[in-house]
């Protein structure tokens, strides 16, 4: 009985450490991805921070229940966008957001060669487009940040959301068109 | 006036979501209309922008210590995630194995005692005896081992139920109306081991054997046959006659 205790014990550490493994690799090459989901829907990076190490901890919890693993990213994706699309409706976003428009704001770091009045100008319209951002449907939004992401095409992002080509750009471009709309 | 309809479309144009139709509606309007041409400009000026904004919003680079703090968090929570379970592990394997070992146990027997219904004949030492009266149909005898426990007793029924050609072997005797009783009597006489089921059922054999009948020879009639009547009263007694044949009866007749 003991050896057979012994034997279970011992498959279950390898089979731990092997887990154990193969998400730290996950955990490098995806922890970008998954903050960058939450500062498209957040857009304050230290929330952005807290909500991917959020995410990444519910997927380490889960990694076990993952049976394709190759499906990873389009799974954390998921759980990182619906952790932020809940942090921001529990009403934390918005007393930081307002306090990082009054002080610095280290996401948009203006560049050397700007001028003020560019500055000025790409800091307000940075901010226009955030509200016209939030103002879109959810799922035209995230359709939106994904192709903004890495540098995504249709393809990936329609692998990544597990939809079609088609259905990506479709709601690319009614996306575009209703911020183009709220922007003119 | 038509102005404002085009207006209303330059979005769609910049983002490419007009038909072909309306595409070229809307080209051949620009191409006159000097104010629409300046507001398209902006308009797909404005597209760039949003991408490029989008872009730029999304190729946000955590912090240095973004990745380190991620870390620390998942190997605080590593003994108790992945590893939780295998501290169970142990007292699983010997909750498995006791559990495995009581199934075997209670399961034993009883498939010793399925052996023995498939083994079971007409006239073995054990039978049970439950019976369906039919009233004008005569009763439906089923003779099979007794069980020794109520879960063996449920097992033949879920054998009965599940698997009616196992069922089958045991054997059911159709019985004539007013007879099962004394049937279940004789089973119950089998059961007990006051009758020898074996032995009666060669006496059965035996006793259904067909009767040998050996051909009857008929003497012819001769003119000496004679009858002899002999009287024979000693003591009183009833009279006794004795017809016996011609040839049998010479040596005895004077």
């Amino acid at each position: 009985m003991d050896a057979l205790a012994a034997t279970y014990t011992d498959i279950a550490v390898s089979d731990r450490e092997a887990l154990e493994r193969e998400f730290q690799e996950q955990l490098s090459e995806c922890s970008t991805l998954a903050f960058r989901v939450a500062m498209g829907v957040l857009r304050d990076r230290a929330e952005a921070e807290d909500v991917a190490q959020e995410a990444m901890l519910r997927a380490y919890n889960n990694f076990r229940r993952l049976r394709d693993r190759g499906r990873f990213r389009s799974w954390l994706v998921r759980i990182a966008w619906r952790l932020a699309i809940d942090h921001r409706r529990a009403g934390h976003r918005r007393e930081r957001r307002e306090q990082n428009l009054t002080g610095d704001d280290a996401s948009s770091v203006p560049n050397a060669t700007q001028t003020a009045e560019e500055i000025a100008a790409s800091r307000e319209f940075e901010r226009r487009l955030g509200e016209a951002l939030d103002g879109l449907p959810e799922k035209l939004r995230l359709v939106m940040f994904m192709t903004g992401i890495e540098g995504h095409n249709t393809r990936e992002v329609a692998g990544l959301l597990c939809l079609s080509e088609a259905t990506v750009k479709s709601r690319i471009r009614l996306a575009r068109a209703r911020l183009a709309e709220r922007l003119r | 006036m038509s102005c404002y309809r085009f207006r209303d479309w330059m979005s769609d144009a910049a983002t490419d979501g007009l038909s072909v139709r309306q595409r070229a509606e809307f080209d051949s309007h620009v191409g006159g209309c000097s104010a629409c041409r300046e507001e398209f400009a902006r308009v797909r000026a404005l597209v760039k922008a949003i991408d490029r904004g989008v872009m730029t919003q999304a190729a946000a680079e955590p912090s240095p210590e973004f990745l380190a703090g991620m870390r620390r968090k998942i190997a605080a929570e590593a003994s108790p995630s992945l590893g939780n379970w295998t501290r169970w592990a142990p007292a699983a394997a010997c909750a498995t194995a006791i559990v495995l070992a009581t199934a075997v146990w209670i399961l034993w027997p009883q498939v010793e005692r399925q052996g023995q219904v498939i083994r079971n004949v007409p006239g073995s030492n054990s039978p049970t005896v439950t019976s369906q009266t039919a009233p004008n149909r005569g009763s439906v005898v089923a003779v099979a081992p007794a069980p020794e426990h109520r879960s063996d007793f449920v097992s033949m029924r879920r054998v009965a139920a599940h698997n009616p050609r196992r069922f089958e072997r045991e054997p059911e005797v159709l019985v004539p109306p007013g007879e099962a009783e004394s049937v279940m009597e004789l089973a119950a006489l089998l059961r007990n081991g006051k009758l020898d089921g074996a032995k009666l059922m060669a006496e059965l054999q035996q006793a259904n054997e067909p009767i040998e009948i050996k051909p009857l020879v008929i003497p012819l009639l001769d003119s000496t046959v004679q009858a002899q009547v002999k009287d024979s009263a000693p003591d009183g007694q009833a009279t006794k006659r004795e017809f016996v044949s011609g040839e049998s009866a010479q040596g005895l007749l004077p």
